[in-house]
């Protein structure tokens, strides 16, 4: 790829190294299910890598971009509206283990609650920043984008995608908070989504289901908390420097989702300690260069989006590891970067590139 | 406080940055926990988890009969069962499996139920040979597997099944042999470590100790005999519409059992046709009260003991006697009986007269030595001893009642044993049916009758045969020696007029006795009740199929000279012997 003169590659370097381990990580977890699923071991890996190159060919695009697009209110917009009737049109999709998530072109298909992420980021942002004077006239102000989250938010739910829709409202509380919102609403604000949290968990009690998990998973280690016990055996079992590559035994059917939601207890089993803790590494390094570049702009949106997109990669990545390591419930949230999962990769690999073009100071 | 252009506080960013580099920490923390300081625990979970040692089973020993022909062989075979992934692919192949190869119904309903029970794991054949298993791997099918199996095979089909009995689905033995000689047959077991995915599918297997093969066992059965045997017992129990019926066929000189079979049988290749009423051996476990046949004991022990004049005559009080306020009779009105006529017309006053000439100690000393109340110790599981009231407990009529077999019971085999004891000349031989194999037991011979009552004896029973009860059972051209029982049957405390065993035994030839046989039928109702009528013929045809088979000719062909040598012309080797030793 020809990069471009000013680009942020203290940026691009994690990026890179977790997008390399991840393909490879995706090969070993996924090469005996696409075996049988498929009869060839590298199905999973070669959709794998066609979506890196999607991704990076959009990466290549924003930063050779002479625009800001992702400030321009049409953008902002379209890109909002897509990601709504995009959302509608999952209700039409064919139900797949009680879910419908997904949007069907082709032999493709893609997940549009993953592209409301940075539609929200995207829009919040631009709210925060352009409509300033808002944020000083109370609750009223900020209705608009609250309704915005909210019906996102729902449609999400229905899905149902609780993962998805918590970390909708975890980003859209950062970005309300970092945009200047007043503690008081805030709270005001936590505790609505708080008790509308709490009913709809009561209408969809797997998700509560999921929640006692985290308490009580060794009481009964075949239901709920069998994935989380599997994936400690994995992780456990591969020591400080692991089985070694393509060795985990623990991807044979003991981890359900060993190439997606669990893929990291996959790479502790075959690389130990070690590993883990090199891509932890990996990730406090990419939140520090996020972080500094949030810091160093002089603009608000551009602060909004940077910080934004670096805390949703961020806290991502730890709650999908809080998960794999026992510490938090059961969510359904992939590991960006490192996950199989395309619209995840593809959306995640744009907002990255986002926050590069935004670190390169190209933008003011 | 850094601040930007007009109202951003940065200090919010700097704060949520913190609290994410605490959780940074903790999920470190946390992975140095799980993969540094507890890697062993969970390094041993997961051994737990994914291996297993599995048994081995080794092949199971043949059992063969005394000339080497198989009764009972393992074979290689294949149980075939179906991952069930997915029900609507499921029920597509064992679809095309039924129409390659006959399930039957009930079977295929219950496949059909443990698929939609979303069972994984669905044997569909269990042992099947090599043919069926390609049939049904030419179909291709996905999820369709199989497992090399072992499969006890009977290749003999009933023959001899209450012999060697049978084993279960895991090889175990059940019946007979198979149970009786189980440690020996099974051989030793392997083991093998097996690596496991979580859908219970092997992916390493490491052997840690090969299985030993079990040894085999020679039986001193004869196939040919058996087989003759078997067929005649289940002919006299259907056509006398009798309840079962037993026979044994020994070699009364060394206590081998060359045939043994009882009515019902089942297939020991089916184990569906091991019901409770078909699995019994009868000829060692059925109890029952011997009657007349047991005079044999009786009269050779007053012979043994009393000084009797076999000149004199006994007054058998015409046919009805009350001894001590019980009443024997006889079938016949019997007045005065010479005691050899007393066995071959079977009265029973005779023999009860016969009997209280010795006093009950010595009696009951001579039916314990025959045997009576005793295990034979043959080599078979679930041998009955009968039951020989101890003396103290014998009543004023208990002496008489024994006399003429009833008041103990006995087995069949306990009979048979007994007789041999004049046939072999004087001795107790413990019957066995291992001729080699394991050494379980040393049999011990006890001379229980002189030579001279032996001799009188084999008389007396010729007689019976000659011109007695059993004339049904002589064969022509060979002398035989036997003894008729028709005894009541006690039903409900009383004895029947209408339920009998009727049996007979006897041994061939008189002088040198080859063969000894017992028959018994357990409630006869074609019209004939009595021993002579339903056992005796059956006696009769078996004994003289089996002589012929063994190669021992009838006596006045042995005079003859030149078909003597034409026949040992003709026969090989092992079977001039036999029939230069007939003399």
């Amino acid at each position: 790829m020809v990069k471009p003169p000013g680009i942020n590659k203290k940026l691009m370097v994690p990026i890179i190294l977790l997008t390399i381990i991840g393909a490879i990580a995706v090969f070993s977890a996924s090469a005996i299910l696409s075996s049988e699923l498929y009869g060839k071991p590298h199905y999973f890996f070669a959709k794998h890598l066609f979506y890196l190159l999607v991704g990076f060919a959009i990466m290549y695009f924003v930063i050779r971009s002479k625009t800001e697009f992702y400030k321009a209110p049409l953008f902002v917009y379209s890109l909002l509206i897509l990601t709504i009737i995009l959302l509608f049109l999952t209700f039409s999709s064919p139900i797949i283990n009680n879910t419908q998530r997904w949007i069907r072109f082709g032999s493709f298909s893609f997940q549009p609650s993953e592209l409301a992420k940075l539609s929200i980021i995207l829009y919040l942002s631009y709210f925060f920043s352009r409509k300033r004077e808002q944020i000083n006239k109370g609750i009223y102000g900020i209705v608009v984008p609250l309704i915005i989250v909210g019906l996102i938010v729902i449609l999400i739910i229905k899905q149902p995608d609780f993962g998805t829709a918590a970390m909708i409202i975890i980003l859209s509380g950062i970005i309300f908070y970092l945009g200047g919102v007043g503690i008081k609403y805030l709270l005001s604000m936590g505790t609505v989504f708080l008790m509308f949290g709490a009913i709809a968990l009561y209408f969809y009690n797997y998700a509560l289901k999921r929640i006692v998990t985290l308490f009580d998973y060794e009481s009964d280690p075949l239901g709920r908390g069998f994935q989380i016990i599997q994936s400690l055996i994995a992780l456990g079992s591969g020591g400080i420097s692991g089985v070694g590559l393509a060795d985990s035994t623990q991807k044979l059917y003991y981890l359900p989702y060993a190439h997606t939601d669990f893929i990291f207890s996959v790479i502790g089993e075959e690389g130990g300690f070690i590993m883990t803790f090199f891509i932890v590494l990996l990730f406090i390094y990419f939140a520090i260069q996020g972080i500094k570049i949030s810091l160093k702009t002089k603009n608000i949106q551009n602060y909004l989006i940077a910080s934004g997109i670096t805390f949703w990669i961020v806290i991502q990545t730890l709650i999908n590891i809080s998960v794999v390591i026992g510490i938090f419930p059961p969510k359904g949230i992939p590991l960006p970067f490192l996950s199989y999962g395309g619209s995840s990769l593809v959306v995640l690999i744009f907002a990255v590139s986002i926050l590069i073009k935004i670190g390169s100071g190209k933008s003011k | 406080m850094v601040k930007t252009n007009s109202s951003v506080d940065k200090n919010r960013l700097i704060i949520l940055s913190i609290a994410i580099f605490i959780w940074f920490f903790v999920v470190i923390a946390r992975l140095f926990y799980v993969q540094v300081l507890n890697a062993e625990k969970f390094k041993k979970i997961k051994t737990r988890q994914n291996e297993r040692i599995i048994k081995i089973t080794p092949e199971r020993g043949y059992i063969y009969d005394r000339n080497g022909k198989v009764l009972a062989l393992t074979s290689k075979s294949y149980s075939i069962y179906l991952e069930n992934k997915n029900q609507r692919e499921s029920l597509k192949e064992i679809r095309q499996i039924s129409k390659k190869i006959y399930i039957q119904p009930e079977e295929y309903k219950k496949i059909l139920r443990r698929i939609k029970e979303k069972r994984r794991f669905i044997w569909i054949l269990r042992k099947t040979g090599e043919e069926e298993k390609e049939k049904i791997f030419s179909l291709n099918l996905k999820n369709v597997h199989a497992i090399k199996d072992k499969k006890r095979h009977y290749p003999n089909m009933r023959i001899g099944c209450h012999i060697l009995g049978t084993v279960n689905i895991d090889n175990e033995g059940l019946e007979g042999i198979e149970k009786y000689f189980d440690n020996y047959l099974k051989g030793k077991r392997g083991e093998a470590i097996i690596k496991q995915d979580a859908r219970r599918k092997i992916y390493e297997a490491k052997i840690i100790k090969r299985p030993e093969k079990g040894e085999s066992i020679v039986l001193t059965i004869d196939l040919i005999l058996q087989y003759i045997a078997q067929r005649e017992i289940t002919k006299a129990v259907i056509e006398n519409k009798a309840i079962n019926g037993t026979i044994i066929v020994m070699n009364p000189m060394t206590g081998e059992v060359l045939a043994m079979a009882s009515y019902p049988d089942y297939n020991p290749n089916n184990l569906k046709t091991l019901r409770r009423d078909r699995r019994k051996n009868l000829a060692i476990e059925l109890n029952y009260e011997p009657g007349s046949i047991f005079k044999v004991i009786t009269a050779s022990s007053v012979l043994e003991r009393a000084k009797l004049n076999l000149l004199k005559p006994i007054y058998c009080e015409d046919g009805r006697f009350n001894y001590k306020g019980e009443v024997f009779t006889d079938h016949t009105k019997f007045t005065y009986l010479s005691p050899k006529e007393i066995i071959s017309h079977s009265s029973n006053i005779g023999t009860i007269k016969l009997s209280l000439l010795l006093k009950p100690k010595e009696i009951y000393r001579f039916e314990k030595r025959f045997g009576i109340g005793y295990r034979t110790g043959i080599e078979l599981p679930g041998e009955s001893s009968g039951i020989l009231a101890p003396l103290k407990r014998w009543s004023g009529v208990t002496q008489a009642s024994m006399a003429i077999g009833y008041g103990l019971l006995t087995t069949p085999i306990q009979m048979l044993t007994a007789l041999n004891v004049i046939a072999s000349g004087g001795y107790y031989i413990p019957p066995t049916i291992v001729k080699e194999g394991p050494i379980l037991k040393k049999r011990k011979e006890r001379r229980v009758l002189s030579n001279k009552t032996v001799k009188i004896m084999k008389s007396f029973l010729k007689a019976v045969v000659d011109y007695g009860t059993g004339k049904k059972a002589s064969i022509e051209g060979f002398t035989v020696a036997g003894k008729t029982g028709t005894a009541r049957k006690a039903i409900n405390g009383k004895y029947s007029t209408k339920h009998y065993f009727s049996s007979f035994m006897g041994f061939v030839p008189v002088e040198k006795p080859r063969l000894s046989i017992i028959v018994v039928i357990n409630d006869p109702q074609n019209n004939k009740y009595y021993g002579g009528e339903v056992a005796a013929p059956v006696f009769k045809t078996v004994a003289e199929e089996s002589l012929r088979h063994l190669g021992i000719f009838p006596s006045f062909l042995e005079k003859n000279k030149l078909i003597f040598a034409k026949a040992e012309d003709t026969k090989q080797n092992g079977n001039t012997d036999e029939i230069s030793r007939v003399n």
